[in-house]
């Protein structure tokens, strides 16, 4: 019954390796071996681009900590009115790239024309700074901390707290003995994750970190491989150090209890009592600044002639008239068709692993599903670097949009991958055999049966892989230069060489269609995927 | 040791009443087992009881304290009410040992270390977990972890004792001799007990008194002699219970 020789798997394992694994085996290669490893790696500016990484990773680590656990206990465990308004508002900046957070927080503490230092003098806040950063990248990221450690304790058995309770524990007791125990893993896992994507991150670090003289790994390597000769080496040499870095999370491990449960039980409300209207209108406070405040301040100065002027005379639609230049309102047709086109290619390559996967026995399925994945969690800026290595010769591929699609496929194919398996997990196989004891096979079976039964899976796959494709920097901005544009390259030069207000009008065309596509998504998954 | 008295409960989840005008008096001492299907709002009694739900309307006095009272306002958490409480789940605490998880309740309550650890290990042997202290609850049988819970549950010496569905998750054998433990325990302490459970046969077996319970209303209330004969009992209905 099975062939020893199945075609199918090794093209799925030899396009997720030479897309994926390649480039960043040759990263590791061509950074150890340069001659000058050591010396790049010892130098006086790596070393304060490492200090620098590792200062912004833990604190905003720390406080995506602060900010996620407490709000997702405060949402599943407490009375706090309006909870599940909460839930949706807390999550939107998940699906919002932190770049695009950066330029609304350069418009709002920008120290000389920040919206909100006209309000409070100017000077009063300073987003170009380790603090501003660490705030603004802390905002992007706590909706991981959120997510998961909400998730555990839904999961988590709600009598293990009411127990506590029964044995006389107060509300700060059963928290620390119970409550916080059991959000551990949840703890050190979504932390290693925000570690993992801050140390990673490359848009809201070079905006904000450019006019403060603040270096990062990330920025150091597209530092070096723009200055042009023996650039490559040296950006390698540091990738090597950065990869490293992301990968050290991966290694904290928590001790997963045993979970013990029978039914769980309709959670017990903890009575906030008297510090019930505090909390709630601190938690709207947070709401209005962290989420509807930078999306107000992008939309805003996106009709602003001057920033940060409130007159009513200063607002205009002349900025939008960016978008009629050539090279703006070319950059968003490339975007779109670059996303579709990769969002296509993700879920034909996504779902043939997820095939293997879940719906065979072969040797060497979960190895394949790993490998997927491995890119998704590399650094764009690592992985960027290897698609040149590959991509330069013979293939001369890179400054062409050929290269973006390469990248946002290999990138990116392990979500399309995720959601496809989920999918295909739920189909039972009966349906399948049923279908070829009645002759169908091969692409009759494929198109008949397996297409309608987890045609929502590849919906939701597809928008998945569209919607970070669509507003991608990271690796756009290191794989061409002038002459080929997106969203993201256009938004990257407006910031630093020409006016906020045309880079707000780019970032509220982002923002509008990032929050359309995920509205559309969640209407097609009934739910089940998007905020 | 109190007599626990519910008056006129009612209670709503989302709009779909559970209880209305729920009433019941359980005496000093006595063990009371509240019998019905899933859904039936024993278990709502119980919590409310345990302070762990808020009723809607009524009172509930344990011995000559009111505990909670809707139409004065008058509420005093779970903690302070000094009410053992099994679980139907156990909800022994996975991250601490056997007597970490036992001796919880007098932790909690300031009792020094060397002292809550010798009363810890009565209760402990009393359970017959004597020599299983250090344990995980993940090295421990289904038995054993409902063994914890319910010296977890006895070490404060509560004046009333509320049991959800203690033995359900128990295989057959082992349940008729835990409820024979839980029935020796309390004639030996002597304290009250409310115990919710779907199993017939188990209710009268173990209780001074039983209230056979359907869709928030008391069908019937009496001693095992009494209710023995009531249709709720006949076999279709616990043909019906068991599928």
């Amino acid at each position: 019954m099975r062939r020893r020789f199945e075609p199918r798997f090794w093209i799925a394992l030899a396009a997720v390796f030479v897309l994926g694994i390649l480039p960043l085996v040759l990263v590791l290669s061509r950074g150890v071996s340069s001659g000058a490893f050591w010396e790049t790696v010892t130098s006086e500016e790596a070393v304060d681009a490492v200090l620098g990484t590792l200062q912004l990773s833990a604190g905003t680590t720390l406080l995506a900590l602060l900010i996620g656990a407490p709000l997702a206990w405060l949402t599943t465990r407490t009375d706090l009115p309006w909870r599940g308004f909460f839930r949706s508002m807390l999550t939107i900046p998940y699906i919002i790239p932190p770049y695009i957070a950066a330029v609304a927080w350069i418009n709002l503490a920008n120290p000389e024309v920040g919206a909100l230092n006209s309000l409070l003098g100017k000077g009063a806040l300073d987003i170009y700074s380790m603090t501003g950063l660490t705030w603004v990248m802390a905002l992007s990221f706590y909706p991981y901390v959120f997510l998961t450690v909400r998730a555990a304790l839904l999961s988590a058995d709600p009598s293990l707290e009411d127990a506590a309770r029964m044995s006389g524990a107060r509300t700060w007791r059963v928290l620390r003995d119970v409550s916080l125990p059991l959000m551990r893993p949840a703890l050190i896992a979504s932390g290693g994750l925000v570690f993992m994507v801050t140390a990673s991150a490359f848009g809201a670090p070079a905006l904000i970190g450019n006019a403060a003289r603040l270096d990062f790994l990330s920025t150091s390597i597209f530092d070096a491989l723009t200055s042009g000769l023996g650039g490559m080496a040296q950006a390698s040499s540091l990738a090597c150090v950065l990869l490293a870095l992301a990968v050290i999370p991966m290694f904290l491990r928590a001790r997963h209890h045993a979970v013990l449960t029978g039914k769980a039980s309709r959670p017990t409300r903890v009575r906030l009592g008297r510090a019930r209207l505090p909390i709630h209108l601190l938690t709207l406070a947070f709401v209005a600044v962290a989420v509807i405040l930078p999306a107000v301040a992008v939309a805003l100065t996106a009709f602003m002639r001057v920033a940060g002027d409130f007159s009513l005379s200063n607002f205009t639609l002349e900025n939008f008239a960016v978008l009629e230049r050539s090279d703006s309102g070319s950059a968003i047709w490339t975007s779109l068709w670059l996303a579709a086109a990769a969002a296509t290619a993700a879920v034909v390559l996504g779902g043939l692993v997820a095939f293997l996967q879940v719906k065979t026995r072969r040797r060497g399925r979960h190895l394949l599903a790993t490998l997927t994945a491995v890119p998704l969690a590399a650094p764009g800026t690592v992985l960027a670097l290897g698609l040149i290595l590959v991509w330069t010769t013979p293939l001369k591929l890179v400054n062409t949009v050929w290269i973006l699609l390469i990248a946002y496929l290999a990138k990116y194919v392990a979500l399309a991958s995720r959601a496809i398996g989920e999918g295909l997990g739920t189909v039972d196989d009966a349906l399948p055999e049923a279908a070829r004891m009645s002759g169908a096979h091969g692409l009759t079976l494929l198109r008949t049966i397996w297409i309608p039964l987890v045609l929502p899976a590849l919906v939701a796959g597809w928008f998945l892989v569209f919607m970070p494709c669509f507003s991608e920097l990271t690796m756009s901005v290191l794989l061409v230069g002038p002459g080929v544009d997106t969203v993201g390259t256009r938004l990257f030069e407006m910031r630093e060489y020409e006016a906020p207000t045309a880079a707000s009008v780019l970032a509220t065309v982002v923002l509008a269609l990032v929050v359309v596509t995920n509205l559309l998504l969640r209407l097609l998954s009934r739910g089940r995927y998007g905020v | 040791m109190s007599s626990v008295t519910l008056t006129d409960l009612h209670k709503a989840f989302d709009g779909n009443p559970v209880l209305h005008g729920f009433e019941l008096e359980v005496a000093q001492g006595e063990f009371v087992s509240l019998l019905g299907a899933s859904g039936c709002g024993k278990t709502t009694v119980l919590r409310l009881v345990a302070g762990l739900e808020e009723p809607d309307r009524g009172r509930i006095t344990v011995g000559d304290r009111v505990v909670c009272d809707a139409s004065k306002g008058t509420w005093i958490p779970p903690e302070a009410r000094r009410i053992g409480m099994v679980f139907q789940s156990y909800a022994v605490w996975p991250h601490m040992t056997v007597l970490e998880n036992v001796a919880y309740p007098l932790k909690v309550a300031g009792v020094a270390r060397a002292e809550r650890e010798a009363h810890t290990l009565t209760i402990l042997e009393r359970v017959g977990l004597a020599g299983l202290e250090g344990r995980r609850p993940a090295q421990l049988s289904g038995g054993q972890q409902q063994r914890v819970a319910l010296a977890r549950g006895l070490i404060m010496e509560p004046d009333v004792l509320l049991l959800d569905e203690p033995l359900s998750n128990l295989d057959a054998k082992l349940r008729i001799r835990m409820r024979a433990d839980i029935r020796r325990i309390q004639k030996e302490s002597g304290f009250t007990v409310i115990y919710v459970t779907h199993d017939q046969d188990e209710a009268l077996a173990i209780s001074d008194r039983l209230v056979i319970m359907e869709e928030g209303v008391i069908l019937a209330v009496g001693s095992p002699d009494e209710v023995r004969d009531h249709a709720f009992l006949s076999p279709e209905a616990e043909h019906e219970e068991r599928a």
